[in-house]
C-alpha cells in the first residue's frame, strides 16, 4: 500500500497504530469508571482492565506490523512513514506492555486506581509513538506534551504518598520549564527557517538561507529541551527525585520508555532537521555525552537505596546513548536503537523485581534489604542478577552487545575519547550494580530478621523470566534484531554520514 | 567443531555436578572428572594436527553486521592452554574431593569451577578479539564465585568482590583498548590481526590502545599496580587457588601478552611499560612473600613474583625472550599447582597455615614433605629441577638486553632479577624448612598425619613433572615448547638450548649469588620482616584499593550534595542559567546582531505604562512572600497588558484579557484563600543574588532576543487573515473569525481543556473530603452579607447579561465573541455568589454546570459535525444572509451556533470552578489532616 496522503483517508492509514491506541486507551478509561470504588479494597476488575491495556498494546504492535507494507510517496510529510518510527514504536509498546504486566500486584496492593493508571500508561505511549513518528516540530511538541504530562500525572500518582506528590510537583515545575525551552527553541527555528518541517528546514539549512544565529539560538533551546527531557548531565536534576518519588511502577515505565521517546525524538530532530548544523551541535553533545556518564556513573556509586541507584543508572545509560548521538553515523544511530530496546527490557525486569522485594509498596529499598534475597528466593535471585549484569553489561548478556554497538559506532565516527570513557565508566557501575548481587548472594540477612515477604503471581514471574530469556538471547544472537535497528537507521545514516565527511578528528 | 565441543563440554556439563550430588559426593565428583576428562580427550585427538604445525578452526559468522564471528583456533598457544586447564583441571577435581568437607556444597563448587574451566578454555582457544573478551569476563564472575564460595568467611566475600571489581574493570579497559585495535586493524579476528604488527604499531591511537590492553592483562596477572587483589583472593578454598591462582586464571594476563605478542610487541614504550610493570612486580612481590607467615599468602606474593617474571620476559620483545616466557609458563604451572596443592594438605591436616605455628611437620607427614621439597626446589631455581631451566635462560636474557631503563646503568635489570631470584631461593627455604623441619610443634589444632592417596596423587604428579622436565627437558617438554613458541611468535623460533649445562657464564655466577644470598636471607629473615612491619611503612595495597573507594565514595557524596541537594530552587536555576548560556550563546559568537528595521517611536503614554508595568513586575517578585498583595501587583501587569492591546489596536485581545485577567484574579484570591497568608522565608542573601542575577541575565536575553527579531525582516502571517476573514469566514472581526472558523478546531480544543479543568478542580476538592460544615452555604452558615453591596449586584445583574449578550451578537464582525461574552457572564454571576451568598445563589440560578459544559461542547461538536453532513471537512464554516422584517438584512453563519457552545462551556466551566473553589470557608479546612475519610 503507498500513501500519497492526497486523500485525507491516508492520513489515518499513516496514524492507524496511534489512533486505535488512544481509542482503546479512552475505552480502559470507561471501563475503569464502570467498577464501583470499594474503599480499602483493590478493584474488582483490575485484571480485566490490566489485560485489556496489555491487548490493547497487542493490537497496537499488530498495526505496527502491518505499517511495514505501507510506504509514503513523500519522504518529508508530517507524518513519517519509516522503520525508524516503527521500531521505536516496538519499544515503547514493549515498554509499556512490560510495565503493566510487571506492576500487577503492586497497584493492587496499593489500591492505586487502575483504570486511570492504565489510560495514562497508554496515552504516554500514544505521546511517543508520535514522537518518533513525526516529522513536523508543532506536532513533536504537543506529543512530547502528551507523554510528559502523563508522566507528571503518573509521577505523583500514589496521592496519599508524600514523597510521591513532591516528585511530581518537581518534575512538573521543571518540565514546563524545559517544555518552555523546547518551545522557543521550535518557535526561533520556524523564525529563522520559515519552517516545522524537519526536511524542509533541512533543505533551508544545506541551501544556506535563513538566519544563522536566529537559527542558532533555537537549536541550543531545543537542545536544551531535548537533555532535559534525557536526562543528561547537567539537566538530569529532575531524574533521580522524580524517579524515586514516584511509585515504582511509574518510575520503571518512565526509566524505560520516557527515556526511549526522547532519544528517539532527540535522533530525529537532530538528524533529519540538523545535519547540516553537525558541526556546532556535535562538541555540545559530546561534552553532554562525557558529563553525563562521568557525574551520573560517580554519584550512583554512594547511592544506598536501591531504586536511586537505579534512576542515576538510568541517567548513566543516558550518557552511554548520548554518545551514540554524537556519534551520528548509521550504525551508531542503529546502535542506539538497539541498545534503547535492551535497555528498557532490563530496566524494567530490574525494577519487577525492586518491587517484589519492596513488597510492591515502598519499603525495603535499601541495598542491605537484599541481604540473602538471592538464597531466599532462588529464581527471582537469579533474574535480579541476570538483570544487574545485563544493565552493567557484563558479556552473555544484550546489555554488552548493546555497548559493544555503541563502541563500534563511536569508534566509527572517530570518538575514541568518548570511545574510552564510555569503557571506563562502565568499570565503576561494575561495582554499584554488582553491589546489589553482592549483598543477594554473598551476605544473609542478618539474625531474627524475618525472610522477605514474596508476592509474585505467575504472570509477574512469566514476564520476568521471558524478559531475563531475551536478555540472554540478545546477548548471544543479536543479529537479526541488530539488523532490524540498522535497517531502521538507514534512512538517517545517509545525511549523518555525509554530514561528517571531512570532520573526522 | 571439535574446538566448540572442547569449550561448550565443561560449560554445559557444569549442571552435571549440580545434579548428580543428590547422590552423592563421589557422584558428583566423578561427573565433574568425566566432563573434564571428555574435554580433554577432545583435546588430545587434536594433538597429532598441532604438533604437525597446523592449527585446527572452528569459526561460525555471528554479526555479519559488524565483521563478529565466532571463531575458536587451537595453535600452539592455545592447545599449551588448554592442555594446562584441563590437565591440571583434572588434578584439581581429584584433589577438591577429598579437600572439600563434609558441609560445603560440593555440587555448586564443581558447578563453578567447570564453568570457570569454560570460561577459560574460551579465552585461549578464541580466534576472535570479542570472543575473546567475552569469556576473559566470564573468567572473572566465575572466579567471584569460586572466591567467595566459602559463604561464612567474611574476607572471601571481601577477596572475591575486590578481584572481580579488578579483573572485570580491568577487562572492560581491554575492551576499550580491543574496540581500538579492532579499528586500526580493521578486524576483530585474531589470526588476521597477529599478522600486521608494523601496521597497528605505525598507528596513532597505538599508544592509549596498548595501555588500555596492558591495563587488561596486567589487573588480571596481578602486575604492580594491580597486584592487591590476588593475596586477598587466597580467602578461596585451596583448590581453587591452586588451580586459578596460579595455573590459570593469573596465566591469563600473560596469555595475552603471548597472543597479541606479534601485533604488540617490540617497540620501546612496549618495553618500558610491560618489563617496567614487571620488573617492579617481579621484585616487590619476592620480597613480600618473604615476608609473609601464612602459606597461602607467601604462595600468592610468589606467584605474583613469577608472573612478574614472565611479564619481564615478553616485555624484553624478542623472540628468544618470549620461548622462555612460554617455557617458565608451563613450568610454574607444575611447580606452582603443586605447592598450593600442598599447602591445602598441611592446612588439612594440621589446622592452621601459620608458618610461625607449623615445625617439624617431617616425621607426621614424610610424603607430604617429600613432594613440598621437589616443587620448591623447582620455584627455588635448584638445578635438576624445571625451574632451573627457565631460571637460567630467564638471566641470560635479562643480561642481554636490547633496550636499557637508565642509559648508562646497563646492569641495573640484571641486579633486580638476581635481587628477586635470592628472595625466591629464601622463601622457598622457609616453605621447607620452617614447616617440615626443626622442633615438633605442639600446638597443633590437628595432630598431623599424611593425606589420603587421592589428594596426594595430584601433588605426586606435578612435583614427578618437575623433575622430569628438570632432568630430560627436551623428551618431555621441548615439542610443546616448539609449537607454543612457534605461534607466540609467530615465526620459527631461534635457536635456543634446553640442556642443562652452558658452561661458567653470567647466568650461572648470577644463579650462584641468588643461591648464597638466599641461604643468608633466609637466616637473617627475622631482621627482614621485622624491618617491613616495622620502620619501613609499606603501603597495604588493600588499605588503598578501600581508600580509593571511599574517598569515590565520599566525593560521590560530595557531588551529590551539590547538585542534588533536593531543592527545586537548585535545580531551576541550572536549568535556567544553562538556558541563557544556550540562548546567549549566538550573541557571544557574534554570528547574530540587530537588522536594520525601523524602530517605533516612543510616546510619553506608552513610556508610563511600560514604567508601571516594569514596576509592577519587580514588585511582584520582591512581594512574593506576601501572598495576596504579590496577586494584586501582579493583576497590575494584567491591566496594563490590556493596555498594551488596546494601545496596539487589538480591541479583542484588550477585553479577552481583561476578562481572563478578572477572572483568573478571583480564582487564585480563592485558591490563596486555602494556603497560609505568607510564603516561608528560606532565602538566603547568597541565594537571592544569584536569582536577581539570573532574572537579569535571562531577562536580557530574551530582550536582546526580541530586539533582533523585531529588527529583522521577517514575514507576517496576518495579510491572509486580513484578506480572507470576510469572504472565508464571514465576519470583520478577523480575531473571532480565527477563533471560531480558520482555528475553529483549536477553539473546540480548548473549550474542552476548559470543561476538563472546571471539572477537575470540582474532582480535586471533592476528594480533599471537606466536610460539610466547613463549606460556606452549610446549613450552620452564619455568614452576613452587606446589604449596599447585595442590592447593588443584583441591579447590575441583567445589565452585566445584557452587555455579554451585545458582545456575543456582534462579536462575528466587531470586538466580541462567545468566549469574552461568556466571561463577562460568569464574572456577573460570581458577583452574585459573593454578594448574596452560596446558598441563596444557587437556589436561583441553573446548578447543574456539568450538564451545562456537556451541553456546550456537544454543541459545538455538533456544529462541526454538522459540516460533515454537506460534505465538508470537520467544522468548515458556512454562512449566509436574510432579509427580516424590521431588523433588515441579517447574516446567519453556522459559527453563531460554534460561538453558542463555546459560550456555554465557558459560563459553566468557569463557575465551576469558582463556585467550588469559593465553597470551602478557611485554610485549616482544607488542610489534608483535617481531611477525615481520606486514605
Amino acid at each position: 500500500m503507498t500513501l500519497d496522503f492526497v486523500s485525507r483517508a491516508d492520513f489515518i492509514w499513516a496514524l492507524l497504530p496511534e489512533i486505535v491506541l488512544s481509542c482503546w486507551a479512552m475505552a480502559i478509561l470507561l471501563v475503569g469508571v464502570w467498577e464501583k470504588e470499594r474503599p480499602g479494597l483493590p478493584p474488582r476488575n483490575l485484571r480485566l482492565l490490566a489485560w485489556l491495556s496489555v491487548a490493547g498494546l497487542a493490537a497496537t504492535a499488530g498495526v505496527n506490523g502491518w505499517l511495514y507494507g505501507v510506504s509514503g510517496t513523500d519522504a518529508s510529510g508530517m507524518i513519517a512513514l519509516d522503520s525508524f518510527r516503527l521500531f521505536a514504536n516496538w519499544i515503547f509498546l514493549l515498554g509499556a506492555a512490560l510495565t503493566i504486566l510487571v506492576s500487577l500486584p503492586y497497584i493492587a496492593k496499593q489500591r492505586l486506581q487502575a483504570g486511570e493508571f492504565y489510560t495514562l500508561v497508554l496515552l504516554a505511549t500514544v505521546g511517543m509513538m508520535v514522537m518518533a513518528g513525526t516529522r513536523n516540530l508543532i506536532l513533536l511538541f504537543l506529543a512530547i506534551e502528551t507523554m510528559t504530562i502523563s508522566a507528571y500525572v503518573l509521577t505523583a500518582y500514589h496521592r496519599a504518598d508524600r514523597r510521591s506528590a513532591e516528585a511530581g510537583l518537581k518534575y512538573f515545575i521543571l518540565g514546563a520549564f524545559s517544555s518552555a525551552f523546547l518551545l522557543y527553541g521550535i518557535a526561533l527555528t520556524w523564525g529563522a527557517t520559515g519552517s516545522v518541517n524537519l526536511a524542509e528546514i533541512a533543505q533551508t539549512i544545506e541551501a544556506g538561507a535563513g538566519f544563522t544565529g536566529l537559527l542558532m539560538a533555537g537549536m541550543a533551546l531545543l537542545g536544551v529541551g531535548f537533555a532535559f527531557k534525557v536526562g543528561a548531565v547537567p539537566f538530569h536534576m529532575w531524574a533521580p527525585d522524580a524517579y524515586e518519588g514516584a511509585p515504582s511502577p511509574s518510575t520503571a515505565f518512565m526509566a524505560a520508555a520516557v527515556k526511549a521517546a526522547s532519544f528517539a525524538a532527540l535522533l530525529r530532530v537532530f538528524l533529519e532537521a540538523f545535519p547540516g548544523l553537525y558541526e556546532a551541535w556535535y562538541p555540545v553533545m559530546w561534552w553532554l555525552a562525557a558529563l553525563t556518564m562521568l557525574v551520573a556513573n560517580l554519584i550512583a556509586l554512594s547511592q544506598s537505596s536501591v531504586k536511586r541507584m537505579l534512576a542515576y543508572s538510568s541517567v548513566a545509560h543516558g550518557g552511554y546513548l548520548l554518545v551514540g548521538v554524537t556519534a551520528a553515523n548509521e550504525f551508531a544511530t542503529a546502535s542506539v536503537l538497539f541498545y534503547l530496546l535492551v535497555y528498557t527490557i532490563m530496566t524494567i525486569g530490574a525494577f519487577g523485581i525492586v518491587m517484589i522485594v519492596s513488597g510492591h509498596g515502598e519499603e525495603r529499598l535499601q541495598v542491605d534489604d537484599y541481604a540473602g534475597f538471592g538464597w531466599q528466593q532462588p529464581v527471582l535471585g537469579v533474574l535480579l542478577t541476570i538483570f544487574l549484569l545485563a544493565l552493567a553489561g557484563f558479556p552473555g548478556t544484550a546489555g554488552f552487545m548493546a555497548k559493544i554497538f555503541l563502541l563500534q559506532g563511536a569508534v566509527e565516527s572517530q570518538l575514541w575519547t568518548l570511545a574510552i570513557l564510555l569503557a571506563l565508566t562502565t568499570v565503576v557501575s561494575y561495582y554499584y550494580y554488582l553491589r546489589v548481587a553482592w549483598y543477594m548472594w554473598m551476605r544473609s540477612a542478618d539474625a531474627g530478621e524475618p525472610a522477605i515477604p514474596v508476592v509474585a503471581p505467575g504472570i509477574v514471574r512469566f514476564t520476568l523470566i521471558g524478559s531475563a530469556a531475551v536478555m540472554i538471547y540478545l546477548g548471544v544472537l543479536p543479529g537479526a534484531v541488530l539488523e532490524g535497528a540498522i535497517s531502521a537507521a538507514e534512512h538517517f545514516g545517509v545525511v549523518a554520514g555525509e554530514a561528517f565527511m571531512g570532520l573526522a578528528r | 567443531m571439535t574446538l566448540l565441543l572442547i569449550v561448550l563440554l565443561p560449560l554445559v556439563g557444569a549442571l552435571l555436578p549440580a545434579w548428580f550430588i543428590r547422590w552423592g559426593r563421589n557422584q558428583s565428583a566423578l561427573a565433574a572428572g568425566v566432563v573434564t576428562g571428555t574435554a580433554f580427550a577432545l583435546l588430545l585427538s587434536l594433538s597429532s594436527s598441532v604438533f604437525a604445525g597446523e592449527v585446527p578452526r572452528a569459526d561460525w559468522t555471528w554479526m555479519s553486521s559488524i565483521g563478529l564471528s565466532l571463531a575458536f583456533m587451537a595453535d600452539g598457544l592455545g592447545y599449551l592452554f588448554a592442555f594446562l586447564i584441563l590437565g591440571i583441571g583434572l588434578l584439581v577435581v581429584l584433589y577438591a574431593r577429598y579437600y572439600l568437607s563434609e558441609k560445603d556444597p560440593m555440587g555448586r563448587f564443581y558447578a563453578y569451577l567447570l564453568l570457570f574451566m569454560g570460561a577459560m578454555l574460551g579465552v585461549v582457544l578464541a580466534d576472535n578479539l570479542i570472543v575473546l573478551l567475552v569469556f576473559w569476563e566470564l573468567t572473572s564472575l566465575t572466579s567471584f564465585l569460586l572466591i567467595g564460595y566459602w559463604k561464612h568467611l567474611p574476607e572471601g566475600r571481601q577477596g572475591a568482590r575486590m578481584a572481580l571489581v579488578v579483573t572485570g574493570g580491568g577487562g572492560l579497559a581491554m575492551l576499550a583498548g580491543f574496540i581500538l585495535l579492532g579499528n586500526i586493524a580493521g578486524t576483530y579476528q585474531l589470526s588476521e590481526i597477529l599478522q600486521m604488527g608494523e601496521v597497528i604499531q605505525a598507528h596513532d591511537l597505538y599508544a592509549p590502545m596498548l595501555v588500555l590492553v596492558l591495563i587488561g592483562a596486567f589487573t588480571k596477572s596481578a602486575q604492580f599496580p594491580f597486584h592487591f587483589w590476588l593475596p586477598h583472593a587466597m580467602a578461596a578454598p585451596t583448590p581453587v587457588s591452586a588451580y586459578l591462582h596460579s595455573a590459570t586464571m593469573v596465566k591469563a594476563g600473560v596469555f595475552l601478552l603471548a597472543r597479541l605478542f606479534p601485533a604488540l610487541s617490540g617497540t620501546e614504550l612496549w618495553f618500558f611499560l610491560v618489563t617496567g610493570a614487571g620488573a617492579a612486580t617481579l621484585l616487590f612481590a619476592a620480597y613480600v612473600a618473604l615476608t609473609k607467615h601464612d602459606l597461602k599468602g607467601l604462595l600468592a606474593y610468589s606467584t605474583v613474583s613469577h608472573l612478574g617474571m614472565i611479564t619481564v620476559l615478553f616485555g624484553i620483545g624478542t623472540a628468544a625472550a618470549a620461548v622462555v616466557g612460554i617455557f617458565h609458563i608451563m613450568n610454574h604451572a607444575a611447580f606452582k599447582a603443586s605447592l598450593f596443592m600442598n599447602a591445602g594438605i598441611v592446612d588439612h591436616e594440621t589446622g592452621t597455615r601459620d608458618i610461625r605455628r607449623l615445625s617439624g611437620l617431617w616425621a607426621a607427614m614424610p610424603i607430604t614433605g617429600v613432594l613440598a621439597i621437589i616443587a620448591a626446589a623447582a620455584m627455588a631455581g635448584v638445578p635438576l629441577f624445571n625451574g632451573f631451566l627457565s631460571k637460567e635462560m630467564f638471566f641470560e636474557q635479562a643480561w642481554a638486553l636490547e633496550y636499557q631503563f637508565v642509559e648508562g646503568v646497563p646492569w641495573l635489570l640484571p641486579a633486580i632479577v638476581t635481587l628477586a631470584a635470592l628472595f625466591s631461593v629464601a622463601y622457598s627455604i622457609r616453605l621447607v624448612w620452617s614447616v617440615f623441619f626443626g622442633p615438633q610443634a605442639e600446638d597443633l589444632p590437628k595432630p598431623p598425619h599424611d593425606p589420603p592417596f587421592g589428594m596426594l596423587l595430584p601433588v605426586g604428579i606435578l612435583a614427578a613433572l618437575c623433575i622430569v622436565v628438570g632432568i630430560v627437558p627436551v623428551l618431555v617438554a621441548g615439542p610443546m615448547l616448539a609449537v607454543a613458541a612457534t605461534a607466540t611468535i609467530g615465526i620459527a623460533p631461534p635457536e635456543y638450548s634446553l640442556t642443562l649445562w652452558h658452561g661458567f657464564n653470567i647466568p650461572l655466577l648470577m644463579t650462584a649469588l641468588a643461591f648464597v644470598g638466599g641461604i643468608v636471607a633466609y637466616w637473617k629473615r627475622w631482621a627482614i620482616i621485622g624491618l617491613h612491619e616495622g620502620p619501613l611503612p609499606f603501603p597495604e595495597a588493600k588499605r588503598i584499593f578501600d581508600g580509593t573507594i571511599d574517598r569515590l565514595a565520599a566525593f560521590s557524596h560530595g557531588t551529590t550534595a551539590a547538585l542534588e541537594n533536593g531543592s527545586l530552587q537548585r535545580y531551576l536555576a541550572l536549568l535556567v542559567g544553562a538556558a541563557v548560556v544556550a540562548m546567549g550563546w549566538p550573541f557571544l559568537t557574534g554570528s547574530w546582531s540587530a537588522g536594520p528595521g525601523p524602530g517605533t517611536p516612543l510616546d510619553g503614554m506608552s513610556l508610563v505604562v511600560w514604567a508601571i508595568l516594569v514596576g509592577a513586575a519587580v514588585a511582584t517578585a520582591a512581594l512574593h512572600r506576601r501572598r495576596i498583595l504579590a496577586l494584586v501587583v501582579v493583576s497590575v501587569v494584567g491591566l496594563m497588558l490590556a493596555l498594551a492591546f488596546v494601545h496596539l489596536s487589538a480591541p479583542d485581545l484588550a477585553l479577552t484579557q481583561l476578562s481572563v485577567e478578572v477572572v483568573t484574579v478571583v480564582l487564585l484570591l480563592l485558591a490563596l484563600h486555602l494556603l497560609p497568608k505568607e510564603g516561608p522565608s528560606e532565602d538566603s542573601i547568597g541565594r537571592k543574588a544569584r536569582d536577581v542575577g539570573l532574572a537579569v541575565a535571562a531577562g536580557c536575553a530574551v530582550t536582546a532576543m526580541a530586539w533582533v527579531i523585531l529588527t529583522n525582516p521577517v514575514d507576517t502571517i496576518s495579510g491572509f487573515h486580513l484578506a480572507e476573514s470576510y469572504p472565508g469566514g464571514g465576519g470583520t472581526n478577523v480575531v473571532n473569525v480565527i477563533l471560531v472558523d480558520f482555528r475553529g478546531f483549536d477553539t473546540f480544543g480548548e473549550i474542552i481543556v476548559l470543561a476538563i479543568a472546571g471539572l477537575g478542580i470540582y474532582a480535586m476538592i471533592d476528594a480533599l473530603g471537606v466536610p460539610d460544615r466547613w463549606k460556606i452555604g452549610s446549613p450552620d452558615d452564619e455568614v452576613r452579607y452587606p446589604l449596599l453591596l447585595t442590592v447593588i449586584t443584583r441591579l447590575l445583574l441583567p445589565l452585566a447579561l445584557l452587555v455579554s449578550m451585545y458582545l456575543f451578537l456582534r462579536g462575528h464582525n466587531q470586538p466580541g465573541g462567545g468566549f469574552i461574552a461568556g466571561l463577562v457572564t460568569a464574572v456577573a454571576l460570581i458577583l452574585q455568589y459573593v454578594a448574596s451568598g452560596i446558598g441563596w445563589t444557587t437556589d436561583r440560578f441553573v446548578r447543574d454546570y456539568h450538564g451545562a459544559i456537556a451541553l456546550g461542547v456537544l454543541a459545538a461538536g455538533a456544529t462541526g459535525l454538522g459540516a460533515w453532513l454537506f460534505g465538508y471537512p470537520f467544522l468548515t464554516g458556512w454562512f449566509d444572509y436574510f432579509e427580516l422584517p424590521i431588523i433588515g438584512e441579517f447574516e446567519l453563519a453556522s459559527a453563531v451556533l460554534f460561538d453558542i457552545g463555546v459560550y456555554l462551556t465557558v459560563v459553566a466551566g468557569v463557575l465551576l470552578m469558582l463556585v467550588n473553589m469559593g465553597k470551602i470557608r478557611n485554610a485549616s479546612a482544607a488542610a489534608p489532616d483535617a481531611a477525615d475519610g481520606e486514605g
